[in-house]
């Protein structure tokens, strides 16, 4: 899972932006680097942010 | 010498490749359009050199079977042009790191720099240059724009032999070399930015999506039905039926040759659907039943791929494939299987793992009817009634969505989650749409004439030596038991096995009842794949597997047949 996020340029450290999320546990949208990511759910939860 | 096109998926790979060779590829806005390589060759000064368009891949640490491919190729390539989406230098100078350690030559084609424009985005081209140790070119591969001075600065390629990096201390210089040469201004959204977050949001994606399948769905009817009652069937019926007919009679109306050059006639005229001569139904069938639809099917479809809307489809489609074992990415190669299984089949190499990928595999060749026999079951059931049609959509729908949930507990092995990336919504580009719209029709006509031709002799040979008489004897039990179905119709079922389409069009002349010929069309659809499908799922899948998939077919049309057959 590590190596697919950072491969799109989500690592620590990182500043992303949540964009939307879909109903019943959908993917969650976020914005890394001015590209927008689609995450499965089930990964996204494991995605530990920190607010700004 | 090989120069291979590099660079994360959905860079305009495929389009540069187009521009460099010459050569026709599919071209999409989505990651993951080419899944398999296409080779092409181009002039450099004297020298020929081959170029290869490899799949997109984000890192050489491949992560999916398309990544693999990647790094195969690259180990016998001689120079790589580093596709690189000028908007996103962050994500993708990572790759270019990577290979500028393999010490491989470089040079770097800095793509859809058109965008960095009104994105509010400036790259200092010039510093980069002098930070990668490589010539970077500014390019516009959908345009054509830098594309002479980019094969100008293909022989310059260098290797500016990078130190070996830990995957830290690479994303390290990635940023270093952005913040060095990238300079950003705020601006406003566009509507473009509004739609796309539009249709990335739980209600109004829903919304989103009804709109946009049902007007493709009414385009493509809308499209096909005018082509065939305005163009294809005057043309047929005005000018073909009668020089057929005088040939007919010419060759004496009857008789070994005749039934094979101009079939059999109905009521002394030609029947373009029940004759089944190569020059009746053998042209009829895939130029004025199949073809119309093909056209208007993969026009839209080219539309919608070029959007960007597909990925976002797959987002919303995603807890629903997860049912099924899959996850949203899914859609796509299964909305391909309705033009045809065969591109389909072969789009499932954008899963991840094995088990997502037998289970795509299997449903789509089961439940995803290609756009050939879609075409016959419009025409040939649609002529019942529309509800008849619906009952064969609605019944194909159901078990794909049973089957899935079922392969789901049964198949064993892990589905991996959702991540792509969701490219941002362009206009599509009349030129890209239409050459991939003529490259998929051609590629249906230089494959589906000369096997319904083919088909065409040797059912008729078959009936004239009585084989089909034979084959429909020993059948009947179950054609005609269970499915409800006259034996004959088993002969039809065999020739599913070539092409669908004439297999269907096999049906016409038995008279069927409406519910008969809803029953024959979802068997057919789903009973066993056509020989072209069954290549590529052998090849995909492996002969195990595909032996299972073949279990899982003929147990589900037989249960799903003998079921329709009760009820209806």
């Amino acid at each position: 899972m590590f190596n697919r996020l950072s491969a799109l340029g989500i690592m620590p450290g990182k500043k992303i932006t949540k964009i939307s999320s879909m109903l019943m546990r959908g993917p969650v949208t976020i914005e890394v680097d001015r590209v927008q990511v689609a995450i499965g759910f089930g990964m996204a939860k494991r995605i530990i942010v920190e607010l700004d | 010498m090989k120069i291979l096109l590099m660079g994360n998926p959905n860079v305009g790979k495929s389009a540069l490749f187009s521009r460099l060779t010459g050569v026709k590829a599919i071209v999409s806005n989505y990651p993951g359009t080419t899944i398999s390589y296409t080779r092409g060759v181009m002039r450099l000064g004297e020298e020929v050199a081959e170029v290869i368009d490899v799949p997109g891949t984000y890192t050489l640490e491949p992560t999916s079977e398309a990544e693999k491919i990647a790094l195969q190729l690259l180990n016998d390539g001689d120079i790589v042009v580093n596709v690189v989406n000028a908007t996103n230098l962050e994500r993708n100078l990572y790759l270019t790191l990577q290979l500028l350690e393999r010490g491989i030559p470089v040079v770097v084609a800095l793509n859809i720099w058109d965008d960095t424009k009104h994105l509010g985005i400036d790259i200092d081209v010039d510093k980069l240059r002098g930070l990668l140790g490589v010539p970077v070119i500014p390019t516009v591969a959908v345009t054509g724009e830098g594309i002479k001075e980019l094969v100008e600065n293909i022989p310059r390629a260098t290797s500016p032999q990078a130190p070996a990096r830990s995957r830290n201390q690479r994303w390290a210089a990635v940023g270093s070399i952005t913040d060095q040469v990238q300079h950003i201004t705020h601006r406003h959204h566009t509507w473009r930015e509004r739609l796309a977050d539009a249709s990335v949001r739980p209600l109004t994606s829903g919304i989103m999506a009804l709109a946009v399948l049902a007007s493709s769905f009414m385009a493509v009817r809308l499209i096909s039905e005018g082509l065939i009652n305005y163009v294809l069937d005057p043309l047929f019926n005005n000018l073909w039926a009668p020089v057929v007919l005088k040939l007919s009679s010419f060759m004496g109306d009857t008789g070994f040759l005749h039934d094979i050059v101009v079939g059999r006639l109905v009521n002394g005229e030609v029947n373009f659907v029940e004759s089944f001569g190569l020059l009746t139904s053998g042209l009829y069938v895939p130029l004025a039943m199949v073809l119309p639809y093909v056209v208007s099917f993969y026009l839209v479809l080219g539309l919608l791929e070029d959007t960007g809307y597909l990925p976002r489809l797959a987002v919303l489609m995603d807890t629903i494939m997860h049912r099924l074992g899959l996850h949203g990415y899914a859609i796509i190669p299964t909305l391909l299987g309705l033009g045809c299984n065969v591109p389909a089949i072969l789009g499932t190499r954008i899963l991840e793992s094995k088990r997502e990928r037998f289970i795509a595999a299997t449903l789509i060749s089961i439940a995803v009817p290609c756009a050939a026999l879609q075409a016959m079951i419009l025409g040939l059931v649609g002529a019942q009634g529309a509800q008849y049609v619906a009952m064969v959509y609605g019944t194909l729908f159901v078990v794909w969505i049973i089957l899935g949930v079922i392969l789901n507990r049964l198949v064993r092995g892990f589905s991996p989650e959702l991540l792509i990336e969701i490219p941002p919504y362009r206009l599509p580009l009349w030129r890209t749409v239409l050459q991939k719209l003529w490259m998929r029709t051609y590629g249906f006509l230089a494959e589906a004439i000369p096997i319904i031709l083919g088909a065409v002799v040797v059912i008729n040979i078959l009936y004239f030596f009585g084989v089909f008489d034979a084959i429909a004897n020993f059948t009947a039990p179950v054609v005609t038991g269970l499915l409800g179905l006259p034996k004959e119709a088993v002969t039809a079922l065999a020739i599913g096995f070539l092409r669908k389409d004439v297999a269907l069009g096999m049906l016409a002349p038995l008279a069927l009842s409406a519910k008969q010929l809803v029953v024959g069309s979802v068997v057919l659809a789903m009973f066993f794949p056509c020989i072209a499908t069954f290549v590529v799922l052998l090849r995909e899948l492996g002969v195990v597997n595909m032996l299972k998939a073949a279990g899982i077919m003929i147990a589900t049309a037989l249960i799903v047949g003998g079921i329709l057959n009760l009820i209806l």
